[in-house]
C-alpha cells in the first residue's frame, strides 16, 4: 500500500521521500535511471563526489536508500489519470499505482536550442557531454566547439579542461552587457550563492586563453552524413566558419513538463525563465489536488532548492492527508521557505546575467527532430490560421508527433506560434500530452494487471 | 568522437557487448549510447522519415534521437540502456518492423 507516490529520485524526490518516510507515510519512488541522484546526481554512488554540493548528493542518495520507502528504479511512467492512477513499466512489466498522492519530482531538461543542422551527428548538448562525464567517463576525443550561453556550459569548459579535454572555441550567444546589468542583483545573489558565484568566476577566469567568438547571433551545423564545419554570425555582423568534428551547445534548462501536462495540471509562463512551469501553491501543490510538485520541474532554481522545496511539498502532503496540523505546517515550512526565497534571489542574478536566448530560427531549421518538420513548413501552416493552436499545427505538419512527444520542439512551437499569431508565450499554449508518455511495447501493454 | 578518460582505459568491470555483429569492449553499468559515441561510425540509427544518420544528443531521455535494438527490442533509448555482459545491440535504419523484431536479416 502506497500513501504517496514520487517520480523522480533526484534531489526534490529523495529529499521528499525521507520526510514523507519520517511522517508515517508510506512512500513509493519511481525513476527512469537504474540509481538515484536524478540527471544533476548521476552515478553518484559509483563515482567520486567533486566538491561540497555533490557529497551532500551522495550523502542524500546513501540515506536516501536506507530510508526512502520502497524504490523502484529503471522504471518509466507512462500514464496520469485522475484517482490519481499512475501506469508504470518496469523490467518489461506494466502495473498500476493508485496512491492517495503523487509528487512530481521530475526535473528538468535542457532548453531544445534549435539551429539549421542541429539533428547532425556531431551536434550534442552541453548536458549530455557532462552526463556522459558523469555516468562513462569520457570526453571529446578531439577539441571540441562549445556554443551557447549560461553556467553550465562554463561549468563544462572547466570539468573538460580539468579532466585533460581540451576546448577548440566557445561561440558565446550571452547577449553583450547582461553580465554587467546583472550586477545589481549581485548582493541579494550572494547569501545563497557566493561559493557559486566565486566557481563561477574562477571557471570564468580559466577560459581566458581560449578562442572565444562573443555576440553570436546565428550558428549552422554544415555537414551531409555528420558535423563538418560550424558557420555563425555574430551581432556585428561579421560571419566565420570553423571546421569542427563535435559542437555541444546549451541555453539554459527548463522545467521537464510532460508529467504534469500529462496529469492536467495549470502551467502558466514564466517570463524572466522564458518556460512554461506547473502553478503550484505555497505547499507545492498543483491546480490537482492529489498531485504536488517539487524541485526543478516546479520552476528552475538548482538542486540545493530542489532539496528544500522537496521537503516543503512533503510536509505539504503530511498537511493535505491531515498528519499535520495548519499550524504546525506554517512552523515547519517557514524557514525552509526563507531559504528558497534565499535560492530565488540567487537565480535572478543568475537570470540576468545569462537570460535565454532563444536564438532567432531560421525557416531551414528542422524543427521537429523526429518527423523532420521545418519551421519554415511550420510557419506556413500557421500563416493566416490564427485558429492553429499547437495540436493544428501537429495535425497539420506532424510536427510533435514524433516519438520524443514534443520534448525536442514543443517550447520552439510555442514560439513560432506566438511570433506567426502575434499573440503571448501563455496564449500560444503547449501541445496537448497524451498517454503513453514513454514508448510502450504491445507485450508490456498486455502485461497490465489491473489488480496489482 | 569520444574517448574514455587516460586513453581509453576502462576501469570498472570489462565486458564485451556486440554491435551490429561485431564485438566491443564496455564498461559495466555505463550507458549503452556512451559506447555507440566511441565507436565508429559514431551514430545510433537512421530516421524512419529521410533514412538521415542520427547519433545520441541530449543523453537524458528526452530526445529519442540514440533509439536503437537491444536484445531484440526496437526503439530503446540506449542512453537510458545500461550495459552488461552480452548485451546484443543492433543500430536502427528506419521504422522498425514489429513483426521482424529480434529477426536476422
Amino acid at each position: 500500500m502506497t500513501d504517496v507516490l514520487v517520480i523522480g529520485a533526484g534531489p526534490a524526490g529523495m529529499s521528499a521521500a525521507l520526510d514523507l518516510q519520517q511522517r508515517g507515510l508510506a512512500v513509493t519512488v519511481v525513476d527512469d535511471l537504474p540509481s538515484p541522484g536524478g540527471r544533476i546526481f548521476a552515478a553518484i554512488e559509483s563515482r567520486e563526489a567533486h566538491g561540497g554540493e555533490e557529497r551532500t548528493g551522495a550523502d542524500l542518495a546513501a540515506r536516501f536508500r536506507k530510508d526512502g520507502g520502497t524504490y523502484l528504479p529503471a522504471t518509466e511512467v507512462w500514464q496520469i489519470e485522475v484517482g490519481p492512477r499512475v501506469f508504470v513499466t518496469q523490467s518489461g512489466k506494466a502495473r498500476i499505482l493508485k496512491p492517495r498522492f503523487v509528487l512530481m519530482a521530475t526535473g528538468a531538461q535542457e532548453r531544445p536550442m534549435p539551429f539549421p543542422g542541429w539533428q547532425l551527428p556531431g551536434v550534442m548538448t552541453i548536458g549530455g557531454a557532462q552526463i556522459l562525464l558523469k555516468t562513462a567517463r569520457q570526453i571529446p576525443a578531439d577539441p571540441v566547439w562549445l556554443a551557447g550561453s549560461g553556467p553550465l556550459l562554463l561549468l563544462y569548459a572547466h570539468q573538460l579542461i580539468s579532466a585533460g579535454g581540451a576546448i577548440a572555441g566557445v561561440l558565446d550567444t550571452t547577449p553583450t552587457g547582461s553580465v554587467a546589468a546583472a550586477a545589481k542583483f549581485l548582493p541579494g545573489a550572494v547569501p545563497y550563492g557566493w561559493r557559486d558565484l566565486a566557481r563561477g568566476l574562477a571557471w570564468w577566469v580559466g577560459l581566458a586563453s581560449t578562442r572565444t567568438i562573443r555576440g553570436v547571433t546565428a550558428l549552422e551545423a554544415v555537414g551531409s552524413d555528420r558535423l563538418e564545419s560550424i558557420r555563425y554570425t555574430t551581432r556585428s555582423g561579421d560571419t566565420g566558419e570553423v571546421p569542427a568534428k563535435l559542437l555541444l551547445v546549451h541555453d539554459g534548462v527548463v522545467p521537464s513538463l510532460h508529467s504534469t501536462m500529462a496529469a492536467g495540471c495549470a502551467h502558466q509562463w514564466n517570463d524572466a525563465q522564458r518556460c512554461l512551469e506547473p502553478i503550484v501553491d505555497r505547499f507545492g501543490r498543483s491546480s490537482v489536488p492529489e498531485i504536488f510538485v517539487a524541485g526543478d520541474g516546479a520552476t528552475i532554481a538548482g538542486a540545493r532548492a530542489a532539496i528544500v522545496s522537496g521537503k516543503l511539498a512533503a510536509i505539504g502532503i503530511a498537511h493535505a492527508d491531515g498528519k499535520v496540523s495548519a499550524q504546525d505546517a506554517e512552523v515547519a515550512v517557514a524557514p525552509l521557505r526563507r531559504k528558497l526565497a534565499s535560492a530565488a534571489r540567487f537565480r535572478r542574478f543568475v537570470d540576468q546575467a545569462y537570460p535565454p536566448v532563444e536564438m532567432a530560427i531560421p525557416d531551414a531549421t528542422m524543427l521537429c527532430r523526429c518527423e523532420e518538420a521545418t519551421a519554415g513548413q511550420i510557419r506556413s501552416a500557421l500563416t493566416g490560421r490564427p485558429h492553429l493552436g499547437a495540436d493544428g499545427v501537429k495535425l497539420a505538419t506532424r510536427a510533435g508527433m514524433g516519438p520524443c512527444q514534443g520534448r525536442q520542439c514543443g517550447a520552439s512551437l510555442n514560439r513560432l506560434i506566438a511570433e506567426v499569431h502575434g499573440v503571448g508565450r501563455e496564449e500560444a499554449g503547449f501541445l496537448r500530452i497524451r498517454a503513453p508518455l514513454k514508448p510502450l511495447t504491445l507485450g508490456e501493454l498486455a502485461s497490465l494487471d489491473e489488480a496489482s | 568522437m569520444f574517448q574514455k578518460l587516460k586513453a581509453g582505459r576502462l576501469s570498472n568491470r570489462e565486458v564485451t557487448i556486440v554491435v551490429d555483429g561485431v564485438t566491443f569492449a564496455a564498461e559495466d553499468g555505463e550507458p549503452l549510447a556512451a559506447v555507440l559515441l566511441r565507436i565508429p561510425p559514431y551514430s545510433a540509427r537512421n530516421t524512419p522519415v529521410s533514412g538521415a544518420v542520427r547519433a545520441p544528443y541530449c543523453m537524458m531521455g528526452v530526445c529519442f534521437d540514440c533509439l536503437v535494438e537491444v536484445d531484440g527490442e526496437t526503439s530503446t533509448r540506449s542512453c537510458l540502456t545500461r550495459v552488461r555482459e552480452g548485451l546484443s545491440v543492433r543500430r536502427q535504419a528506419g521504422r522498425p518492423d514489429p513483426l521482424g523484431a529480434g529477426t536476422d536479416d
